[in-house]
């Protein structure tokens, strides 16, 4: 089981409580269990990054976060039970679960009096300067707004309230390269402080590599690693076999193994570089290769990859 | 509360086109018929009796048109707590509305607030304005049929002010008085959809028959629940009164009208249903805050 507390990441935030801990997260539709007692804990300050295939749990962990769905076990954020008392943690905590999901029948200039009217902490001068620039005008009406520019006008809205913890659950999706790269690019530029915390899914995971503190990997309703990203690049290594060390490289226990373009790529988990490097091409792998790696790899007897 | 009024905005700013540019229109549109009417002389008036003036002209009119916004406005407000309670759903932005710190019951609250106040008002508004149209129809009808007398601006103008306010207060009356069947309908919108239009009949009916076949025949005729329903959905003038205060030769009495239709409301009943609203709304919202789901 993954234990924050042995994280190596020292920013001065974490010493501070924890943003999110769950304990035991399960959650269950009909005889179907989607969360299979999951455990985890997110400090202040981190972006972590959430990710698995559709239908592992991504977005029902997402939430029980978000207060929108009753879970058993212990879910706590910002110290409060978040299904229990929704309305009161948002007034510190943002999402955006689909950028889709802005009321299309308002006006922009409609959408920021009505949420100024509503949420404590937001700042309609703040949303206002964020727009500057981009192509959304506040009189153009949501509905006839662009994917992109609902996009663009979602976010400047996040990021005009003062929240602790912003939760973006696939924000991107449907956007060309363009948007999602300009996207992530605002989030890191203008909105991140020491004090907030950023948790996201996405499957376009390498356009978010950048910016990520940690990472966490689900499968079946089980979080198979949670990490921070220094310790996942110290722990997991990509080797390109030469031909005549494959079997030598095989010996070693790689955890995936597959061919690319005729050359033979494996993946270790916890091997030292050193082993390696003799028997071919050493590097980091992408989270993409490591997400591929690890959704093969059978799972361990309680479902987390040791 | 500013937060719960900004909710209230939203309600009307999401209904404007039934609540503020449809009467608009409609007013717009009789207006021009009643233009079009004294232009081209293809005006009608069958007149029985003696003494009266334009302005009782105008008081039988004002009424009528009263009653024809009364349909409206229910009708309406049928359909708004049919698809205002699931909206949110339906236009996918459920999840907006729940990253913004307010509770279900709130927003739900807000909704059937909204339902009884702020969006009657509009179409009461659309009342006043079409009863000024009216009223200058009135005082324009004596030169076309000189058996009204002559024009009295100031008796119109009274009429105007005595009907608004009975009509004011039938409106205050019967909106607490069919608050309950209003929430109940919304309240089943926020579970099934548009689905609750027949469903908001269909389920009494159910349950009525199944009480005529389990206690046959033991109750009043259709049973127990229909009686009660059938009581519950009446809310009305006793028409004698307000026909003698019509067809009188004096100014209505607006304080005698009033004291009657207060005087007519079954009041535990009506708190009875104010309080059956509330516990619905609220159920309603306890779904919403369970269920996440999506559906057109």
């Amino acid at each position: 089981m993954p234990d924050s507390a042995s994280k190596s990441a020292t920013a001065p935030a974490q010493a501070a409580a924890p943003l999110v801990v769950a304990r035991g997260l399960k959650k269950r539709f009909g005889s179907r269990e989607i969360l299979h007692g999951i455990d985890f804990t997110i400090p202040a300050g981190r972006v972590y990054g959430l990710v698995g295939h559709n239908g592992a749990g991504k977005t029902t962990t997402l939430n029980a976060i978000l207060g929108l769905t009753p879970c058993q076990g212990s879910i706590k954020v910002l110290g409060v039970d978040p299904f229990a008392r929704r309305a009161r943690l948002m007034r510190d905590v943002a999402f955006i679960s689909d950028v889709a999901s802005l009321p299309r029948f308002l006006y922009v200039r409609d959408l920021f009096g009505l949420v100024a009217g509503i949420h404590p902490n937001f700042s309609r001068s703040r949303a206002e300067s964020l727009l500057e620039g981009t192509e959304v005008r506040p009189g153009a009406k949501i509905g006839n707004l662009s994917k992109g520019m609902l996009a663009q006008l979602h976010l400047a809205v996040v990021m005009a309230i003062e929240a602790r913890l912003l939760v973006l659950d696939e924000p991107t999706l449907g956007l060309d390269i363009t948007f999602r790269k300009r996207f992530y690019r605002r989030l890191v530029e203008e909105y991140m402080t020491p004090d907030r915390t950023l948790l996201i899914t996405t499957h376009q995971v390498d356009e978010i590599e950048f910016m990520l503190t940690d990472i966490m990997f689900m499968r079946d309703g089980a979080l198979i690693l949670d990490a921070p990203m220094a310790d996942v690049g110290r722990r997991y290594l990509q080797l390109v076999a030469a031909p005549e060390n494959i079997e030598a490289a095989r010996a070693l226990g790689p955890v995936f193994e597959e061919t690319r373009f005729g050359q033979t790529v494996m993946v270790f988990d916890g091997l030292n570089r050193e082993k390696l490097e003799p028997l071919g091409t050493v590097s980091m792998p992408t989270l993409s290769d490591l997400f591929v790696a690890l959704m093969q790899r059978e799972p361990t007897p309680t479902g987390i990859a040791a | 509360m500013s937060a719960f009024l900004t909710l209230l905005r939203r309600e009307f700013i999401e209904h404007r086109g039934a609540f503020f540019y449809a009467p608009l229109i409609l007013i717009a549109i009789l207006t021009l018929l009643i233009v079009l009417a004294f232009v081209s002389g293809h005006t009608q008036f069958s007149f029985y009796g003696s003494g009266a003036a334009g302005y009782r002209l105008f008081d039988t009119a004002y009424f009528a048109i009263g009653f024809l916004w009364w349909a409206y406005l229910f009708l309406v407000l049928f359909f708004y707590f049919a698809d205002a309670f699931n909206s949110d759903w339906r236009n996918n932005s459920m999840l907006f509305w729940k990253s913004m710190p307010q509770s279900d019951f709130r927003i739900l609250l807000s909704k059937l607030v909204a339902g009884l106040t702020i969006l009657p008002v509009m179409v009461f508004l659309a009342f006043l304005l079409t009863g000024i149209v009216a009223g200058a129809a009135s005082l324009v009808a004596p030169l076309v049929l000189p058996v009204l007398g002559a024009p009295d601006p100031s008796g119109t103008l009274t009429a105007w002010a005595n009907i608004s306010v009975v009509a004011f207060s039938y409106l205050v009356l019967a909106l607490l008085w069919y608050a309950p069947f209003f929430a109940w309908v919304g309240a089943l919108s926020t579970a099934f959809g548009r689905w609750s239009v027949p469903l908001a009949l269909v389920i009494p009916v159910l349950f009525s028959l199944f009480e005529n076949v389990v206690d046959f025949q033991s109750g009043p005729g259709g049973g127990r629940l229909l009686g009660f329903l059938r009581q519950r959905l009446s809310f009305t003038f006793d028409t004698r009164d307000l026909q003698a205060a019509v067809f009188s030769n004096s100014p209505i009495d607006v304080g005698a009208l009033v004291e009657k239709l207060v005087a007519g409301v079954n009041w535990p009943s009506l708190l009875g249903g104010i309080v059956f609203a509330i516990v619905v709304i609220y159920a309603a919202s306890e779904y919403r805050r369970r269920v996440l789901k999506s559906f057109a």
